[in-house]
């Protein structure tokens, strides 16, 4: 079994049973998990922050470390490996955490998720299942040859999404 | 033995700062020193020396031209990078090994240790009133140096560390260190640093960077720097064990920094970029 890796502001995108994508230790950061049931196609992008007007240099060469350009970056990659584009598309979303903070000064795991979801709907697309927020850590796997996504967290364990 | 007695002994039988590490570190603690008398005591160092310069020409750093001269490489990689390379060699294994009772693996702090430190760095440059970033992020790489003696008592207790961390009404992880084995990794790490004789600045910056409004006032833009570089470092999503995001944000930061949520992007983005850089190099070799 290979196992696909993606860092903080990467995507990967598969189809290939033998194959696994993994993303690692989601604070903040967003996790959007896809799938095309018809192409049996998945796809997983690590989004850090939510818009890219702050650093276009950076969105033009990591365009998945913010929502507004990693979803559609994502949804292409999603239609280059097999989605037709109009079957809709299976969306699962993790991560989002937020530090211990009553004010919400930092609140970026929030913001995050706002931004995702907002995108997600210009696509008319929602997810079907999230596990957001809190303080804890979340590691994503697609496992592709099973047809499911797992969390872990060090204080939880493993769990299906 | 109790608890405090058992990490008293660990204390007290962990390795020793090397002499170079501890020159440059009092040396650096000096708002008046220069890069050159930094590279007068590397230069005194052969292996450090040999170290500096393979950083200096590394993929990260190289400029296509071959830095041959310890005086040249510690101007191009700056003192911040300088000090990864004092403290990751002078610590050997303590920064490295798994920590069981943070459920980290082999080379998480250290890795945590870094992004930590240009955190605190980032931060440290956008204080109101001037602050030194290179000693934020000395300071940030050692703040959370407790844990490598908490740990082993912290794996002891592991049930009560996960049902202290399921509790929907949990403090933070520091709270809960200390109301399980009666200490936490501040206080600890404050013996540590008190052991290796670390600079006064530093010593504070790790007893009070979970608790800054705490800190001596001469010193509360340094521990809040690091304070914030912490959190921010968690909130990306490093260091992310079973402690995870459980630690409280003092916002009484803003007495010193003025962050607003595109501040607080820039640092974010810039902790990304900056640890890209290094991390093949401080990880890999």
């Amino acid at each position: 079994m290979k196992t696909i890796y993606v860092g903080i502001g990467e995507l990967a995108v598969s189809r290939n049973p033998e194959e696994c994508i993994k993303t690692m230790a989601l604070g903040s950061c967003v996790g959007v998990m896809t799938h095309d049931r018809t192409s049996g196609c998945w796809g997983l992008l690590h989004i850090a922050l939510p818009e890219s007007k702050i650093n276009m240099t950076r969105a033009k060469a990591k365009p998945g470390t913010f929502a507004d350009t990693g979803i559609p970056s994502l949804l292409r990659e999603m239609r280059r490996a097999g989605w037709d584009g109009k079957t809709r598309l299976v969306v699962r979303l993790a991560g989002g955490a937020t530090i211990m903070d009553p004010n919400s000064t930092f609140n970026i795991g929030k913001r995050n998720l706002l931004a995702v979801k907002k995108i997600l709907w210009a696509y008319k697309l929602g997810a079907i299942a999230e596990h957001v927020g809190g303080e804890i850590s979340r590691t994503v796997t697609v496992r592709i040859g099973e047809g499911k996504v797992t969390l872990s967290s060090p204080s939880i364990g493993e769990w299906e999404l | 033995m109790s608890v405090s007695d058992l990490i008293k002994q660990e204390i007290a039988s962990l390795p020793m700062l090397s002499e170079v590490a501890r020159k440059l570190l009092m040396l650096t603690a000096d708002e008046d020193h220069s890069l050159a008398e930094v590279a007068d005591i590397i230069e005194k160092d052969v292996y450090l020396s040999t170290n500096v310069l393979k950083l200096a020409n590394s993929a990260g750093f190289a400029r296509g031209h071959q830095i041959e001269t310890v005086n040249r490489a510690v101007m191009h990689i700056g003192e911040s990078n300088v000090m990864s390379l004092v403290i990751g060699m002078s610590t050997g294994e303590l920064l490295h090994d798994p920590l069981a009772g943070y459920a980290q693996q082999q080379g998480s702090l250290w890795a945590f240790c870094l992004q930590e430190a240009i955190a605190a760095r980032e931060v440290a440059k956008r204080c109101k009133i001037p602050l030194q970033p290179d000693l934020a992020y000395t300071a940030g790489m050692l703040f959370n140096i407790g844990m490598v003696v908490m740990s082993d008592h912290l794996a002891k207790e592991s049930e009560q560390i996960l049902k202290a961390m399921n509790d929907p009404d949990h403090g933070s992880f520091i709270e809960a260190e200390r109301k399980i084995t009666g200490t936490d990794r501040d206080e600890v790490g404050t013996r540590i640093a008190e052991r290796w004789r670390l600079p006064k600045s530093i010593q504070t910056a790790i007893r009070f960077g979970h608790s800054p409004s705490e800190a001596p006032e001469e010193l509360a833009p340094l521990v809040y720097s690091v304070h914030i570089g912490d959190i921010l470092a968690r909130t990306i999503g490093y260091g992310g064990g079973v402690d995870a995001l459980s630690y409280s944000l003092d916002d009484q930061y803003h007495r010193y920094f003025d962050l607003d949520n595109t501040a607080l992007e820039l640092i974010l983005l810039d902790i990304l970029e900056e640890f890209t850089k290094i991390e093949s190099y401080f990880l890999t070799d």
